[in-house]
This record gives structure tokens, sequence and C-alpha cells, in this order.
């Protein structure tokens, strides 16, 4: 059986959605976070050297600029409840951004895209202050049909029952 | 998908690289590469992004952009039609065929 061949569905996923959600608004996907930190001891980094050595940082997958808050985005198409974790570090990181330093006085606001709901990350998300949205692309069938069966169903959550 | 008029223009990134386009208007299309590193020859999908003559010193005055990571990134963020003028940045992390790449679209419609 030939390989098949590579398609970045988060990556359309996120890039869909904000440019649906906010065609006015700037925005930026695979952003860095956190220090850029050279290693050199005596400093003599270029700044092109020191933001080459920035592009090895964790990288969330997309930030929307709104005039009142930073929207970090992390998309999924199938919910996984290890993004909580994820987002949460990664507001951690916002202020120690340089490249984000003029943003640094507004509000976060963390949100989890997917496409398949897993009950129990929205139960997480919330408890996080995480807003999880779900969406549908436009690519849904598309990549629906090459999913393994077991992976076409939302997982269970009835343990959740009284929570 | 329709193949692209020739000359092809493939925008080869660094990495690390960050470049602006002012996309005036942009075609999809497909065309065969032959990579350079011994895989074989395949047709892939390729964004072409028109620009302003100002902006390469060179003809044609386009880029055809051939990652799939990148040109999932940039369809839908530009104009409806194919019609501009939009600005994006683009920032090229690691080296082919493992790129990845951070995309900025500027706000503002340019007039």
């Amino acid at each position: 059986m030939g390989k098949r061949p590579y398609t970045p569905w988060e990556i359309m996923m996120i890039s869909e959605w904000v440019a649906k959600t906010f065609p006015d608004a700037r925005w930026q996907t695979n952003v860095r976070l956190g220090k850029i930190q050279p290693r050199l001891p005596d400093g003599t980094y270029t700044e092109d050297e020191a933001r080459g050595l920035g592009l090895w940082r964790r990288r969330v997958d997309a930030i929307v600029y709104l005039r009142d808050r930073l929207l970090l985005v992390e998309a999924i198409l199938r919910a996984d409840p290890g993004k909580i974790s994820i987002l949460k570090l990664y507001e951690m990181l916002v202020p120690q951004t340089p490249e984000l330093v003029e943003f640094r006085d507004l509000p976060i606001q963390k949100v989890l895209l997917y496409c398949i709901e897993d009950p129990v990350l929205n139960v997480l998300a919330e408890k996080e202050g995480i807003l999880p949205i779900q969406y549908v692309p436009s690519f849904f069938d598309r990549w629906f049909s090459k999913l393994a069966g077991r992976k076409k169903r939302t997982p269970r959550s009835d343990f959740l029952e009284g929570t | 998908m329709a193949k692209l008029e020739r000359p092809y223009e493939i925008y080869e990134w660094r990495d690390g690289e960050t470049r602006e386009f002012t996309v005036l208007r942009w075609q999809l299309g497909e065309l065969e590469i032959h990579p350079r590193d011994g895989r074989p020859p395949k047709t892939i999908e390729v964004l072409r992004i028109h620009i302003p003559p100002g902006e390469k010193e060179t003809y044609p005055p386009y880029w055809d952009l051939t990652s799939s990571r990148l040109v999932a990134q940039l369809k839908p963020m530009l104009p409806p039609g194919g019609v501009g003028p939009y600005k994006i940045k683009v920032t090229a992390i690691g080296s082919a065929p493992r790129t990845h790449f951070s995309v900025t679209r500027l706000p503002e419609r340019l007039t």
C-alpha cells in the first residue's frame, strides 16, 4: 500500500476558522512563545541570530490580536484533554515572549477549537477558564472518510456523571 | 485543478527567513515537482501569489508557493475571488521537507 500523502488538517482548520471568524483582525499562526535564551556568555548574538534561536521555542497554533484581548488558540480535530495543559502553559509563556511585549497588558482568552467533541474536555476546559469552541471545517467529509472506524465516534463520558 | 502557466517561480525558503508579501491576486493550481533530495516526482497543489513589481526585481511578478503546510495556512486567509491586495508576513521554521510556517495576516485591506 502506498504512503498516504500528508495533509495538514489542523492547520487548515485553524486558518479557516480565524479567517471566517475574524476577517478584519490581525492574526498569526504558529506563534513562538517564551524567552529567547542565547547561550553564549558574552551575549554577542546579532539581532538576526537571536531571532533564529527563538525559532526553537514552543509554538501556539494561533493568536488573534483583538482590541481588548488576545485569543490564544489551539486546534485539534478530535478533541484531546491534553490540550488543556498545553494552553495553560502557553498562557504563562505569553508575558515572557519578547515579540508580544506590546500586548502584555491585554487579558488572555484561551480557546480550544475542536471538531469531534469530547464531553470530558468541555468540563475540564470550563474549570480551567478555557473556551471550548466546536467548529466543523469545510473539508470535514474528506478528513472524516480517512479516519479509522474507532476514531469516528465521540469518546465515552459516562464516568463524568455526578461530578 | 488547472495547471498553472509557465514560467514557474517557486519560492525557496531558508530556515528562519521572514518575508512580507503584498498579494494583488492569487491562483490555485498544480504542477509536477522533482525534489532535489532524491524523492520521486509528484504533483502538488500550488498557490501562485501575484505581487507588485516593486517587491520582486525579476520577471515574472509572482511567486509559486508549494509547501502544503504553507498553502493550507494561506488559502483561507486570502481574499475571495482571487482579488487583493492583502498583506501577509511569513516566517519559515526548519528546513524542507519539514518546514513549518508562521503566517501573519495583517488586518487592513490595502486600497
